[in-house]
């Protein structure tokens, strides 16, 4: 069950990259890799420097590492896990401000599977500290 | 070394020390047959038997004892059954690390991978018109083709920040918040014209637009409260511009006088023309609005012109023409245009700008061979200042002589001569008496923070070329951060009163 959690959260932030974010305004037509795209090609340069393109990424990129470890128990694992949730729900939070200024009404299928992933990796957090993974077999 | 847990009989991980399935430590013998129970007599007076009194029992646990249970000393549980999902397990584990690598893999690929635009016209159309809705900025630049919006962004991001200053626009969302665009059911038809052009008609599609002036920024907020009413439209985006064409008719007669509204309804929709450039489909601005002139022109019955776009022009374009110099750059433009050679002229200018422009050039030139024109232009005395801006080269103009005399075939003459010294001219046309001189007011200068006359050249292979987007995009951007935000304010304010409605601001 913690397992499949984990799998949907990474899933989830893999997936809001391939999508339109907001319904209206800034990336409605488009997605983050569309943008990130745009940026690292220099297109959108003056709007934004080079370092954004990554950044950009660092939310599919999470949800990846979830997607991996998912499946993993160990306490590496574990501990990696909860780390990488961290800055993927920190990443999300400042898309969600920065694009739709924390307004639900704006999100698009992006921006609510970025939620969605958010909400799944916190209740794999959760329910990770309830099983008592922190204490689990050591590596 | 045995390969299995004594204890429940999984795999074990040679570097492990305790099973990962039921938590047994490695390297505890296999548990010998359980000791029986005392007997029931003895139960309210037996004694405990202590860890060493149990045979076979390793210090601390019992045999079959996980780590968590606590010894009690009574009969040492069985072994926990093996588990039965174990091998579904490890099958789903696999296949999600699999998915993890795929992807990954797709994500590093759809950012890394060179080139960007859409796989067919037709998409390229439908994200264009989407993006444009919808007032995403990302997405129409992505969908335009390169050359024509290098720049743009640095234009539209100055614009929204000195809108953003005057209280013309608020926060981060749309450029126009009070407005929300939807299309529907687009469908396209492509007229292919070649490997990498084609037209692409719009056959179907809605447009609904919502109008909530609760959602006006705040400088326009008396407005708002003026004209509270939601207002809603909605209708066929085909037949909305076949409409249009019609009411505006295209006018090709001398005078204005000598035109007549409306007399032609377009025999298509709304064409875009999208251009194939490293390898992805993208819609060409310049080609789209000049295939827009000549569908009104064609669209003019009065006009009695049809124009007939030559596309395999398009492939047939002449090499690029490159000047090493701003003075070679220009003589060069100066000599197509003596030539009266339109393709000549479009090679002048950078290929992913003009090259889609070659097959509506090919028409002008039609007209220009009817029109029998006799004469040459000149440009002498060029005098500039130039700078390096990474791969451009911002040309500023100090000073410069032009002339042009060209007769056609009626007789009639049409030319003059323009002298430019900084930001002042001094000029003629032929037939008249003296010259019109003048000078660019300081105060203009100022506001438009503008000192000179200024084009960016771009560097190609072979040299350099002009490039009118640049030009354009530099320009506009100068203009923009310059304008005072007091300025639109008062623009504001004006329309606000012409409007009828009271402002907020005092100014």
């Amino acid at each position: 069950m913690r397992m499949l959690l984990w799998a949907a959260a990474g899933a989830a932030w893999v997936v809001e990259c391939f999508l339109s974010w907001t319904r209206s305004g800034l990336l409605a037509a488009s997605s983050m890799l569309d943008a990130a795209r745009l940026i690292r090609s220099g297109v959108l340069g003056a709007l934004a420097p080079g370092w954004v393109a990554y950044a950009l990424l660092v939310l599919p990129a999470c949800g990846v590492v979830l997607l991996g470890t998912a499946p993993v128990r160990r306490r590496w694992a574990v501990r990696a896990r909860w780390l990488v949730a961290l800055v993927g729900v920190l990443a999300a939070g400042a898309a969600l401000h920065v694009l739709v200024g924390w307004s639900p009404a704006r999100l698009g299928p992006g921006g609510w599977l970025a939620v969605l992933g958010s909400g799944l990796a916190l209740a794999g957090f959760v329910l990770d500290i309830g099983h008592g993974d922190a204490t689990g077999p050591p590596h | 070394m045995s390969k299995f847990c004594g204890a429940c009989g999984a795999a074990r991980d040679p570097q492990a020390r305790f099973c990962p399935e039921c938590g047994a430590p490695f390297g505890a013998t296999p548990a010998p047959p359980a000791a029986p129970y005392p007997p029931a007599e003895a139960v309210g007076t037996h004694t405990i038997p202590t860890q060493a009194t149990l045979p076979g029992a390793a210090p601390g646990r019992a045999p079959g004892q996980g780590p968590e249970q606590v010894y009690g000393g009574w009969q040492a549980l069985p072994p926990p059954p093996r588990r039965s999902g174990g091998t579904a397990t490890k099958w789903l584990a696999g296949s999600v690390a699999v998915v993890a690598v795929v992807a990954g893999g797709v994500v590093a690929w759809q950012f890394l991978k060179p080139g960007g635009g859409t796989g067919s016209p037709e998409a390229a159309a439908d994200k264009f018109v989407t993006a444009i809705a919808s007032q995403d900025l990302a997405g129409t630049i992505e969908s335009i083709a390169p050359g024509e919006v290098t720049g743009m962004e640095k234009v539209f991001d100055s614009a929204r920040a000195k809108l953003g200053h005057a209280g013309v626009v608020d926060g981060s969302g749309p450029l126009l918040a009070a407005a929300d665009v939807k299309v529907s059911g687009l469908k396209f038809s492509v007229h292919d014209e070649g490997t990498n052009l084609a037209r692409v008609e719009l056959t179907a599609g809605r447009y609904d637009v919502t109008y909530d002036p609760s959602k006006l920024p705040s400088a326009l907020k008396a407005f708002a409260q003026a004209h509270p009413d939601t207002l809603h439209a909605s209708g066929d985006l085909v037949a909305s511009f076949k409409d249009a064409i019609a009411s505006q008719g295209a006018c090709v007669a001398p005078s204005e006088e000598e035109c007549h509204l409306p007399q032609g309804a377009a025999s298509t929709g709304p064409e875009l023309v999208a251009e194939k450039q490293g390898g992805g489909w993208y819609v060409s601005l310049f080609g789209t609005a000049a295939q827009l002139v000549v569908d009104s022109i064609d669209a003019d019955a009065d006009a009695g012109i049809q124009v007939d776009p030559d596309f395999k022009a398009y492939d047939d374009a002449p090499a690029p023409i490159t000047g090493k110099t701003p003075q070679d750059v220009v003589d060069h433009l100066v000599s197509a245009v003596n030539k009266q050679d339109v393709g000549a002229l479009l090679a002048n200018l950078p290929a992913d700008e003009a090259r889609v422009l070659q097959p509506y050039g090919a028409a002008v030139q039609d007209l220009l061979v009817g029109a029998d024109l006799q004469g040459e232009a000149k440009v002498d005395a060029l005098n500039v200042d130039s700078t390096a801006e990474g791969d451009y080269l911002k040309v500023s103009l100090r000073s410069a002589k032009a002339s042009a005399d060209f007769t056609d075939d009626d007789g009639d003459e049409v030319g003059g001569q323009l002298t430019l010294q900084g930001m002042c001219y001094s000029g003629w046309d032929l037939g008249d008496t003296e010259p019109d001189q003048d000078c660019v007011p300081d105060q203009v200068k100022r506001t438009l923070g503008i000192d000179s006359w200024t084009v960016w050249l771009r560097k190609v292979s072979g040299g350099y070329q002009f490039d009118p987007v640049a030009t354009a995009a530099n320009n506009a951007a100068t203009v923009i951060d310059a304008v005072p935000t007091s300025l639109i304010s008062t623009g504001v304010q004006d329309f606000l009163r012409d409007a009828g409605v009271a402002s907020d601001d005092a100014s």
